[in-house]
C-alpha cells in the first residue's frame, strides 16, 4: 500500500504545484524510503517499485528525478538480492542521505561559480523559481556586490510572485513583469540567469515554459544567458536518442471556473510545463563542475557514465525489482 | 478658452477610454467620433460659430489626451474636426450638421474598414491553417472569422495576454462565430510556433517605417515566428497610422496600473517590488510579413504610402509645426 500523503505528492508533482526541481526529487526520495518501512517485506518492496514508478511517469521531463530514482532503484534492488528487506532499508537511507548530499553540495559549488559571473551594476533576468538561481543571486548579494533583478511572472503557474518575494527579501532590488514584457525589457538587461529541468546530450536545455522565448530574445538583443545547474539533472537517455517528454499541466489553471460555464467545451487549453532551449541559445551552463560551453556537455556525460555510457533504463529496474520481490 | 461646459457624456466616455472600459484602437476611434457628435448635439453656448469651434477644439483635446500611444484616437478627432478646420461656417446650426455627419461618415467608414480588413484578409488564410493571434483586435478576428465563413477549416490559438486576459475575450468571440479555440499561455508561444502557420495579430499603431505598436507580447511573438518561418500578419485599419511619426515622433508607450499584475496584498507585503506593466511594444518592420489594411494588403515598408495619401493634411501640418520648432 502507497499511503495517501504519498499519492498526494505525486498529484502535487504532476501539477507542478511543488515549484522546485530540487524539492521535488528530494520529497520523493524521501516518500521511497519510507514506504519501504511499512507493511510486510514483500508488499513494502512492491509498494516502493509502484511508488518509483509513478514519480517517473508524473513527471518525465525531469532528469534529477530519473537519474535519482534510478539509482535508489538500484541501490535497493542489489541490497535486497543480497541482504533482504532490512538491508534493502539501509541501502535506501544511504542513497537519500548521499543523494541529499550530493544536490547540496553541487547547489553550492554551482550558486558560488556562478555568483561570479554577476558584475557590480548588473541587471539580471531570471524566470519562474529555482533554488539554483536563488542561491547564486544570494551568493552575490552577500558579496558585496550591487545588482538588481528582473523576474517574469510565468504563467501560469506564477512561480515568479513568490521568487520575486524571495529574492526581494535578500535586500535585492526587484523588477517584476509580465511574460509578455520580456522582449520589451531586454534592452536593459546584462545577463539572463536560467534554471534547469534537464540538459540533454546536446546542450539544449528544459526548463520551464517561457524559457526558450527568454533565451530567444535574449539572443537578439545579444546579452549572454547562463543555465544554473548541475550534472545531476544532465539526461544520459538523450544520448541513447531518447526523445525528453513534455508534460502539461492541468488545462483548467488557463480556464476560470465561470468562463468555462460559458465557453463548456468550444474553448480548450493547454499548458504545456516545459520547453526546450536550444544550445545556440545559451552562452554557458554552470555546474559544480565549472562552467562549460552547452556543446561540451556531451564529454561531461562520457566522464559520468562512461563511452559509450552505461545507462540501464530506470523502468526495467523497476520492473526488475517487482520480479525479484515476488519471486 | 470658452467657458462652455462640455455634456456629462463627454466626460464619461473620455474617462471610459481612459480606464480601458473602451478598448480596441477600432472602438476607442469610434468611440472618440460619438463623443464629439453628441458635444456637436448638445452645444448649449452662444450662437457664435468661433464660439463653437472653440467648445469642439476643447472636447477633442480632451479626448485625445486619455490614452498617449492609440493614434486611432487623435486620427479619429482630427478626421471628424477637419470640417470645422478646413471650412468657415456662418452659423452655430451649419457648423453642428456639419460635425454630426462628418462623425457619422467616420464611424460608418470605420465599420466598413474592420469588415473588408476581413475579406482582403481572409485570403492570407488557407483551409487547414493553424493560426495563432494575441489579445483581442476586432480587425484580426474579422481576418480569421472571415476565413471560417468562407469555409476554410482553421485551427486558432489564442493568448491569455495578461495582465488583463484579453485572449478570453478572444476565444468568447471565436466560439461564438463557431470555431473552437485553444488558450494558452504568453510564455508557451515559442514552444508552440513550431506547430502553426500562421500568425495574425491587431495593431494599436503603425508608424511610418512599418513599425507595428501593440499589446505587450506581440513583438516577441513575431520574434518567434521569424525564427520559425511562420508567416507574421498585422490586420490595420488605415487610421491606425501614425502621421505624428513621419516627422520622427517616438510613440510614447504607456506603462499601467501594477495592480494590473498583481494583487494589492502582494505589494503591501513587498512594498519594495517595483512592477513594470508597459502596455504596448514594438513589433520592428523586418519580423512582419505584411499589413492587411482596409485599402489592401502592403508590406510594411509602405506604411509611409497610406501615410502620406490618407493624411496629407496632418502630415503638412507636422512638418510646419516641427519647422517652426526649429525656427523657434
Amino acid at each position: 500500500m502507497i499511503a495517501e500523503e504519498y499519492l498526494k505528492l505525486v498529484e502535487d508533482i504532476k501539477y507542478g504545484r511543488i515549484y522546485s526541481s530540487t524539492e521535488t526529487v528530494l520529497r520523493s526520495l524521501d516518500a521511497l524510503r519510507k514506504t519501504l518501512l511499512a507493511g510486510g517485506n514483500r508488499e513494502a518492496i512492491l509498494s516502493f517499485a509502484e511508488l518509483a514508478e509513478k514519480f517517473v511517469q508524473v513527471r518525465p521531463t525531469s532528469a534529477l528525478l530519473k537519474n535519482s530514482i534510478r539509482e535508489m532503484v538500484v541501490a535497493v534492488l542489489e541490497a535486497y538480492r543480497g541482504g533482504g528487506i532490512g538491508a534493502a532499508r539501509e541501502a535506501a537511507d544511504r542513497t537519500y542521505e548521499r543523494l541529499r548530499r550530493e544536490m547540496t553540495e553541487s547547489l553550492e559549488t554551482s550558486a558560488s561559480i556562478a555568483a561570479k559571473r554577476i558584475q557590480p551594476g548588473d541587471v539580471v533576468l531570471t524566470n519562474s523559481y529555482s533554488i539554483f538561481i536563488k542561491e547564486t543571486l544570494r551568493r552575490a548579494a552577500e558579496s558585496g556586490k550591487e545588482f538588481s533583478v528582473f523576474v517574469t511572472e510565468s504563467r501560469p503557474g506564477s512561480e515568479g510572485l513568490r521568487f520575486a518575494e524571495e529574492v526581494y527579501r535578500m535586500g535585492l532590488p526587484v523588477t517584476l513583469i509580465v511574460d509578455s514584457a520580456t522582449r520589451y525589457f531586454m534592452k536593459k538587461i546584462d545577463k539572463v540567469l536560467l534554471a534547469s529541468e534537464a540538459v540533454a546530450a546536446n546542450g539544449a536545455v528544459i526548463n520551464k515554459i517561457g524559457t526558450s522565448l527568454i533565451a530567444l530574445a535574449a539572443n537578439e538583443a545579444r546579452v549572454r544567458v547562463f543555465i544554473v545547474s548541475t550534472t545531476l539533472k544532465f539526461s544520459p537517455e538523450t544520448i541513447l536518442g531518447e526523445y525528453v517528454e513534455i508534460a502539461e499541466a492541468d488545462p483548467n489553471l488557463l480556464l476560470p471556473e465561470e468562463k468555462r460555464k460559458v465557453w463548456g467545451d468550444r474553448v480548450k487549453a493547454r499548458a504545456p510545463l516545459f520547453d526546450v532551449t536550444p544550445p545556440e541559445y545559451i552562452d554557458a551552463i554552470i555546474t559544480e563542475r565549472g562552467l562549460i560551453a552547452p556543446q561540451v556537455v556531451v564529454m561531461l556525460i562520457r566522464e559520468l557514465y562512461g563511452w559509450p555510457p552505461h545507462v540501464s533504463r530506470v523502468e526495467e529496474e523497476i520492473r526488475e525489482l517487482k520480479r525479484v520481490a515476488r519471486s | 478658452m470658452s467657458g462652455v461646459e462640455l455634456p456629462r457624456e463627454v466626460y464619461e466616455i473620455a474617462e471610459d477610454i481612459k480606464t480601458m472600459r473602451i478598448r480596441g484602437a477600432g472602438r476607442i476611434a469610434r468611440a472618440a467620433a460619438r463623443a464629439l457628435k453628441i458635444a456637436a448635439e448638445k452645444y448649449s453656448g452662444p450662437d457664435d460659430p468661433e464660439a463653437f469651434v472653440e467648445y469642439m477644439e476643447k472636447a477633442a483635446h480632451l479626448l485625445k489626451s486619455t490614452r498617449p500611444t492609440a493614434v486611432s484616437l487623435p486620427n479619429a478627432v482630427n478626421y471628424v474636426m477637419r470640417v470645422l478646420r478646413e471650412r468657415r461656417f456662418d452659423t452655430v446650426e451649419a457648423a453642428i450638421k456639419a460635425v454630426i455627419e462628418q462623425a457619422e461618415r467616420f464611424i460608418e467608414y470605420s465599420m466598413k474598414a474592420t469588415q473588408r480588413i476581413g475579406e482582403i484578409g481572409s485570403r492570407l488564410l488557407q483551409d487547414g491553417d493553424r493560426v495563432l493571434t494575441h489579445c483581442n483586435s476586432s480587425a484580426a478576428l474579422s481576418v480569421i472569422i472571415e476565413a471560417w465563413r468562407r469555409g476554410k477549416d482553421l485551427e486558432v490559438y489564442a493568448t491569455e495576454t495578461r495582465p488583463k486576459f484579453q485572449g478570453h475575450i478572444t476565444v468568447t468571440k471565436l466560439s461564438e462565430a463557431g470555431l473552437r479555440p485553444t488558450l494558452v499561455p504568453d510564455s508557451s508561444v515559442r514552444y508552440l510556433m513550431k506547430r502553426l502557420d500562421k500568425v495574425v495579430v491587431g495593431a494599436d499603431t503603425v508608424t511610418a517605417n512599418g513599425a507595428v505598436i501593440n499589446k505587450i507580447g506581440t513583438s516577441q511573438i513575431a520574434l518567434a515566428a521569424k525564427e520559425h518561418n511562420v508567416n507574421f500578419f498585422v490586420a490595420a485599419e488605415s487610421i491606425k497610422f501614425s502621421p505624428h511619426t513621419v516627422i520622427g515622433e517616438l510613440v510614447k508607450i504607456e506603462e499601467r496600473s501594477p495592480l494590473e499584475v498583481v494583487q494589492k496584498e502582494y505589494l503591501e507585503r513587498n512594498p519594495g517590488i517595483v512592477v513594470r506593466n508597459p502596455a504596448f511594444d514594438v513589433t520592428p518592420p523586418e519580423y512582419i510579413d505584411a499589413i492587411i489594411t482596409e485599402l489592401g494588403v502592403i508590406p510594411p515598408q509602405a506604411a509611409i504610402m497610406i501615410l502620406v495619401e490618407e493624411y496629407k493634411r496632418e502630415i503638412r501640418d507636422e512638418l510646419l509645426r516641427a519647422t517652426a520648432d526649429i525656427e523657434d
